[in-house]
Formats: structure tokens, sequence, C-alpha cells
């Protein structure tokens, strides 16, 4: 494979990894650490982009403003569909996919209905247009963008969840959701906090997605299935695991992308998923 | 009266009316009822499966399977409709048997999850592999079927009976399997899976005969498809219409037959008349639906859960401290 | 031949070691006691025993025959059911169709004969029915048979998963732990019911159990187990007397013995 291809191919699976990282990170949290089967993550990236897209681009205000605006909104939006259907079924898995079935047929609708048919499109912020060269291989600034705000948000997630006191309280209620109600704190508090989180990375994901990729209402099925998989490889409610395996998954669409069509790069990745689903034991299940 | 006299005469009376409908009905309505009975047969083999415990989001996948078969066969090697039929529900009963010998191992989210996965590659190859499904455009010009038994095919009415005998038919057969120690059986394998396995039930193979059933049924749903809709496309079978038929299951009641049915008809009914509505937008049916799962979900969950209760805890093998 | 013969049983679980190296031999017409403190690995043996786990090392041998590598349901073929410790039923169904779906094995339905309503099944049905009778009366549970599962006591309950044990027709019933969560009552009602089908129904049992006074009353054998290892077998009256058994229960369960 001759070498420009080979690190065309590196950077292009490295940028996908990123973006399969931060939303395998945030489905991990809620749906790994908290027990809440939220399948419509990958809607949740969709609206963020749509909305990065109404601000910034049909409103002309500026892109940092709505990729500000995009993340909180999306993670209010969390923090409303817990309460709204999640609550009463936490930890239940079926329950939970079939409201997740019903959010995802409902979001895209209203996706559709509120930003139309057309694919959308967010150019890149005056900062971010332009490329790199690194001996003969173009890096666009917006991919690296990407890789910049990827390993900050997994900078700073470290941080939360590790050095801040909120941060502690998700891992006890990850751990032991009794023991910790009984040291007084609220389930329903952190189940919203842990929605917010997750909705935000889905968000910001999506975002950063918006410049590079059309913008549609189907957008999100593929990070879900992809972060899905990351998820199964990498180990729920494991973070240095979604970071392995988004690499691993990201490097392998991105080398698959230079030689196959995407569809057939899809059609590796799905079937990855179908195997690992049936055959690592821990599935969806596992704690490691 | 007694009741199951009533109930008969009920029944009778109203396959009577059924069978005499496309005297009476506008063309129009008669489509409907079609695609309503074309959706009864794909949604009674995934309520079949269902029954088993599984949640099969290949279903209409497996649909596809057969509107594909018929649409090649037909078109491409010109057989005659009435061998294609029964081939395109034995074609995609012995796909399924593959499928599901291998994941049928899991359960709950796990086996949605990948027979989810199933379905989008199945999806994809028909798109990909364009020299024999025809890609994105799909396979146009799918012939009616062919005259039989002195019989034409091509208009309404007879695509209307067709449809009818075939949803007869599947009835038939559902309706005997839940009557039978089978159907019993079956019922026994999403909360009591262990206590059967003691009794002697290879819970395995229970599972994948429903599996197969399902999916066969499924392929004829997908073959009268093809042949009524003379077209087949990839946009056609995809998972937002396996989500559609879990929908018409759920609301209806995956506990019974009728129930099936009910919520089927009534369902579809419901998207045909919102196309009435002014200023009609096609994306509000999977607002219609969604909102309805929703609204089933949040209002009158215990029947569902129920139902789809997942077994993880390990019914009776761990020690009770 | 023994009936049942354990050959050095291991199971180990990830780090955990369940058993070790048990072995014993059950004759048929026995009644055998299987008894230890919490932990011992009692219903682990019973998991091994019907196919539900398979054992780290060792073999089962049942009618002379290597059973190890079976699934439960071929376990219950060749004629070994259990009983299980919590109330395992078919819980939506009455307890007439609990005892049904017992049928499951003699006689067998195939898939067609039933799709298709051949004259078979009609004699099949029939036998069921008999069967079904048979076992209501036995353990004197008749006047329950349209009741569902779910809504019996706790006892009538246990009662139920022997009848549907039963309705495998076994030549060895594995019972774990009959008589827990049961009163006086109920516990000399279901010693009654044990004696009376072991008698009619010539079975052999092995019975896990922490309730001394029915092990002694019903057993004419005791294997102990403590830590996964078999540390005494013999009367109930000797193995009660053994030092290393006072031993295994001091400290854990001093009013079990």
């Amino acid at each position: 494979m001759d070498s420009f291809l080979f690190f065309q191919s590196l950077i292009n699976g490295l940028v996908m990894a990123m973006v399969i990282i931060l939303v395998a990170l945030g489905l991990n949290l809620v749906f790994g650490i908290m027990n809440i089967v939220n399948l419509a993550h990958g809607e949740l990236y969709m609206l963020g982009a749509y909305l990065l897209w109404w601000i910034a681009v049909q409103n002309e205000l500026p892109y940092f403003y709505g990729f500000a605006v995009s993340i909180a909104v999306i993670a209010v939006l969390g923090i409303v569909l817990e309460k709204a259907f999640f609550k009463g079924v936490r930890g239940e898995t079926l329950p939970g996919l079939l409201i997740s079935i019903g959010l995802i047929l409902s979001l895209q609708t209203v996706a559709l209905l509120l930003f139309g048919e057309q694919p959308r499109g967010v150019p890149a912020p005056a900062l971010l247009k332009g490329v790199f060269r690194i001996s003969g291989v173009m890096i666009s600034k917006e991919r690296l963008a990407v890789i910049i705000v990827t390993l900050g948000c997994l900078v700073l997630m470290y941080l939360f969840i590790n050095r801040l006191r909120v941060g502690k309280a998700i891992q006890a209620v990850a751990q032991d959701p009794d023991a910790a109600a009984l040291q007084g704190i609220s389930i329903n508090n952190i189940s919203s906090l842990v929605m917010a989180l997750g909705a935000a990375l889905a968000a910001i994901s999506g975002c950063l997605m918006g410049t590079i990729n059309p913008i549609t209402s189907t957008v999100g099925a593929q990070p879900l299935l992809e972060a899905l998989v990351v998820i199964v490889l990498g180990g729920l409610g494991s973070i240095p695991g979604t970071i392995v395996g988004g690499l691993f998954v990201g490097l392998v669409k991105g080398f698959m992308g230079s030689y196959m069509t995407s569809t057939v790069a899809s059609i590796t990745v799905y079937l990855m998923l179908f195997i690992l689903l049936i055959f690592k034991p821990s599935g969806l299940f596992g704690r490691e | 009266m007694n009741k199951t006299l009533s109930k008969t005469l009920l029944l009778i009376a109203f396959l009577v009316l059924i069978l005499i409908f496309p005297n009476l009905g506008s063309m129009h309505w008669n489509r409907v009822l079609i695609e309503i009975f074309i959706w009864s047969v794909v949604s009674l083999g995934f309520r079949l499966i269902l029954t088993a415990g599984q949640l099969s989001l290949a279903q209409v996948s497996f649909m596809g399977l057969g509107a594909y078969t018929v649409a090649i066969l037909t078109t491409q090697a010109h057989l005659n409709y009435w061998i294609c039929f029964p081939l395109a529900g034995i074609f995609t009963g012995f796909f399924a048997m593959i499928i599901g010998y291998i994941s049928l191992r899991t359960r709950g989210i796990h086996f949605a999850l990948a027979t989810f996965a199933i379905s989008e590659v199945i999806r994809l190859i028909w798109i990909e592999w364009k020299t024999l499904f025809g890609g994105v455009g799909g396979i146009p010009n799918i012939p009616s079927p062919n005259p039989l038994l002195g019989l034409k095919f091509g208009s309404i009415p007879s695509f209307y009976y067709f449809a009818f005998v075939v949803l007869f038919f599947t009835a038939l057969v559902m309706y005997r399997l839940s009557q039978s120690r089978f159907g019993m059986i079956l019922l026994t394998l999403e909360k009591s899976e262990n206590l059967s396995q003691s009794v002697g039930v290879n819970t395995f193979r229970y599972k994948l005969i429903a599996f197969i059933a399902g999916s066969f049924f499924a392929g004829l749903g997908g073959a009268v498809h093809s042949t009524f809709f003379h077209y087949v496309g990839p946009e056609d079978f995809s998972i937002h219409q396996t989500f559609y038929v879990l929908i018409y299951v759920i609301t209806g009641g995956a506990n019974s037959i009728f129930g099936t049915l009910l919520g089927v008809s009534s369902l579809i009914l419901g998207l045909k008349l919102i196309h009435h509505l002014p200023n009609f937008n096609p994306v509000w049916e999977p607002l219609f639906l969604g909102g309805v799962l929703l609204a089933v979900m949040k209002f009158k969950p215990e029947g569902v859960i129920s139902l789809l209760q997942s077994v993880t805890r390990k019914n009776g093998l761990e020690r009770k401290q | 031949m023994s009936l049942l013969e354990l050959k050095e049983v291991t199971k180990s679980f990830g780090g955990l070691l369940a058993l070790s190296q048990v072995s014993a031999a059950i004759q048929m017409g026995e009644i055998v006691g299987l008894i230890g403190p919490n932990g011992a690995g009692k219903t682990t043996l019973f998991n091994v025993i019907s196919g539900f786990y398979k054992p780290s090392a060792g073999k089962i041998y049942f009618k002379d025959k290597d059973i190890t590598p079976l699934k439960p349901f071929d376990v219950t073929a060749r004629g070994l059911t259990r009983t299980y410790q919590e109330s395992n039923l078919f819980h939506d169904f009455s307890v007439e169709k609990n005892i049904i779906i017992g049928c499951h094995i003699h006689p067998r339905m195939g898939f067609f004969e039933q799709l298709l309503r051949l004259s078979s099944i009609q004699k099949k049905e029939s036998r069921i029915q008999e069967k079904v009778e048979e076992i209501l009366d036995l353990l004197e549970i008749n006047s329950l048979r349209d009741e569902l599962a779910k809504n019996l006591s706790h006892g009538h309950q246990r009662t139920l998963g022997v009848a549907i044990a039963l309705a495998t027709e076994p030549d060895l019933l594995l019972l774990d732990e009959p008589f827990s969560g049961m009163n006086a009552e109920e516990t000399r009602a279901m010693m009654a019911h044990i004696l009376r089908i072991h008698k009619e129904k010539k079975l052999t049992i092995l019975l896990v159990e922490h309730d001394m006074k029915a092990v002694a009353g019903l057993c004419s054998r005791v294997i102990v187990l403590n830590f996964g290892q078999k540390i005494a077998e013999g009367s109930p009256e000797e193995v009660l007397k053994n030092k290393a058994v006072i031993d295994a229960y001091l400290g854990v369960d001093k009013d079990v013995v």
C-alpha cells in the first residue's frame, strides 16, 4: 500500500475513531453506568448537528455560540426524556428498547418537520478553514479540531468522574445503587446528570460532524450502531475499553473505506456487532 | 345462546363481510385492506416469535427476502409465480434457520440487537449487489401471479382474495399452534425456561422452530407484497417497517391472535386516515406510530412489560441466601 | 449397579472452587439426604448432576451411562429429574396445566403431529389426562387443579413443584430443600407426600435439606458436604455424632442440628 494512502487512511480512521469514541462514551455513561437503555442516543447526535445548523447557518449566529447552545439544549432534552420516559424502567432492558424505538421514530420525524428534508451542512468557522500539510499528507483543520476536542472531552470526563465529588457519586451509584442511596445520594438526580452528560457528548460529536458530513434525519443510526460495537468490544462501563474499542473500529473503517465502498465497510461493522453480541459472553452486560 | 356458538356465528358473519367487501367498497379501500392482510401475515409471524420470548428485529428483512425471491425468480428466471410463492417462504425459513441457529443462544436485548444487525446487513447487500438485487432502485415490473386453475390474477379483487386466503391460512396455523402443546410450551420459554428444560423441553429447539415458522410467514407476506406492488426496493423493507410491525403487535396485544389482528388493522387504518388530514406530510406516519408506542409504554406498560420481561434472573439455579 | 454414581465431581467458577472431588453412589430405592452448611455446594451439585452446569472435572453416571455432557432436558429424558429451591413453577398457568406441561416426555408429541392434529394425538392426550388425575390424587391437590400457580400458598407451590417433577416419570428425584419456608404442619404433609411417592412410584430420592428432623425421618443415609467436599457419610445418627460434621455446623448454624 502506498504510503500516501496509508497515512490518509490513518488520519481518516483516527478522525472517525474520535467521533465514535465520543458517542460511545456518552452511551456507555448512560447505558453502562446508569443502566438506562436509551438507544435513541443517535438521535441526540443528529439533533445536536441540526441545532448547530439552525443557529449558525439559518440564523447566521456565530459558530461557537451555536456549538455551545446546541450542547446545552440537547443536554436538557436528555434530562427531559429521562424524566418523562426512562425513569420508571431504569435497568429494564426490553421496555427501554421499546421506548427507544418510539423515541427514534418520533425524534427523526420532529427533525424532518423542523429542519426539512434537504441534507444540511455547516460550513467550518473561519478559524478552522484550511489544511495542515505534514510530509505530503493533508489533514483539514476541522478534522484536527475533531481530534483535539475529543481528547479534551476525554480529559475533562476523566477529571470529572475521578476528581469531582459528584463524579464519585456517579461511580458509587454505578457500583451499588442501594448503598449509594443509603449514603444520601439521590439516584434521580444522578440519573438526570448522567443523561445530560451523555446527551452533551452526543451533541458535541454531532456538531463536530456537522461540518464534515451532510446532516439528515437518519444520520444518527450509524454512530449508534458503531457505539454499540465499541461498547461490547471494550466492555460496558469501561472508559479505557471505550477508547481502545473506538480506535479499533475507527481505524478499521478508515482503512476499509480506502479500498472498498462505504457500504461494504458498514456491512463489516454490522457483522462485527452481530458476532460480538452472540459470542462475547458478557455482551452488553459484562463489567470489566 | 351459548357463548361459543355466538362467537362462531360472529366470526362467520365477519368472514362473509370480508369476502363480499370487494363488491361493496371502493378500489382505494380494497387496496388498504390488501395491505392490512399482508402486514397481518407478517405481524402474526412476529407475534409467534415474540410468544417464544424473543424480539426479532429482522422480521421485515425476512419479509424482504421473500419479496426479492419472487422478484428475482419471476423477472430473471421467468418462473411461474405459484412455484416462487412457496419457494419464497421456504428460502426465508431456511435462512432464518441458519441465523436462528447461531443467534438463539442469546436472548433479550442481545438477540434483538443481533437481529437488527442482520437486518441492516441484508438491506446493505440489496443495495451493494446491484446485478442481482438492483441496488437502490430495486427490481421493477414484477408480474401478477400467473393464472391458476382457471383463475386470472391482476385485478384488485383477485389480489384481495389471494391476500385474504394467505392470511386465513396463516391465522389458522397460528391458531392451531396456540391451542396445541407446542404453543403452551412456547409460553413457558420466557419466564420459566429452566423449569421447562427440567421437564424435558429442548428449549433451544422450540425457540428455533418458532423463529423459523415466524420468519417463514414473513417470507410469504413478502411474496404477496412484491407481486401486488409489482416492485421491490431496499427501503420498503427497512428497520422502520419492522418497528411498525412491532408497534402493531404490541399495541393490539401480543397475547392473542385477535389482538394482533386488531392492532394491525386499526393502526394501518389510522395511518391511512391521517393521509386525509389537511397539509398531510408523509413524516406524520412515523410520528403517529412512535407516539402510539410511547403512549402505550407510558400508560399501559404492565401488559407490555410482563410479556417482554427479559429473563436475566436465574430461575432457581442459585441458592437463596 | 448403583442408580447414580458421582466420580470425583469438581466444579470451579473462576477462582472459586465450589465442588471438590465429590464421589458418592446412590442405590435404587434409597432416600438419601444431602446436608451441609450454607455455601457447602449442595445446590451446585444438583445443578451439575442435572446438567445445568458442566463439571470442571469428574463424571456422573446414571444407570451405568455417562450423563456428564448431557443437557438438562436429556438428563430428564433418562429418568433423572430435579426440583427447585425457590418456587419454580409455570406461574401463569393453572395447577392442572402445570402438570400437563410436566408430561412433556411421556408421552412425546411431534410438531407436525400437533399441527395436523393426527389421530395419534387423541390417545396421547388421554394418557396425559390419566397421569394428571393420578398425580393430583397422589399429592392431594385435586381441589386446587384450577388455581393459578402464582396464587398458591407456599406449601402448595412446593408440592406442585414435586407434582411437575413426578409427571416426568423419573427414576431418581432430586429434591432441593423441599421443606424450606414451611411450618410444622406443611412439613408433616410434605414428608408424608415424599414417603408416599417413594413407595407408590418406586422412586429413588436424593434430597437437600436443612431440617434435621425431616432428614432423620426420611433418609436411610446421609451425605455431608462442606466447602465443596464430602466430609462424612452414613446413617443420620452416625453422621450427627461425627465430629467433623459438628465442627462444620458450629459457628454457622447452631440451631440447625
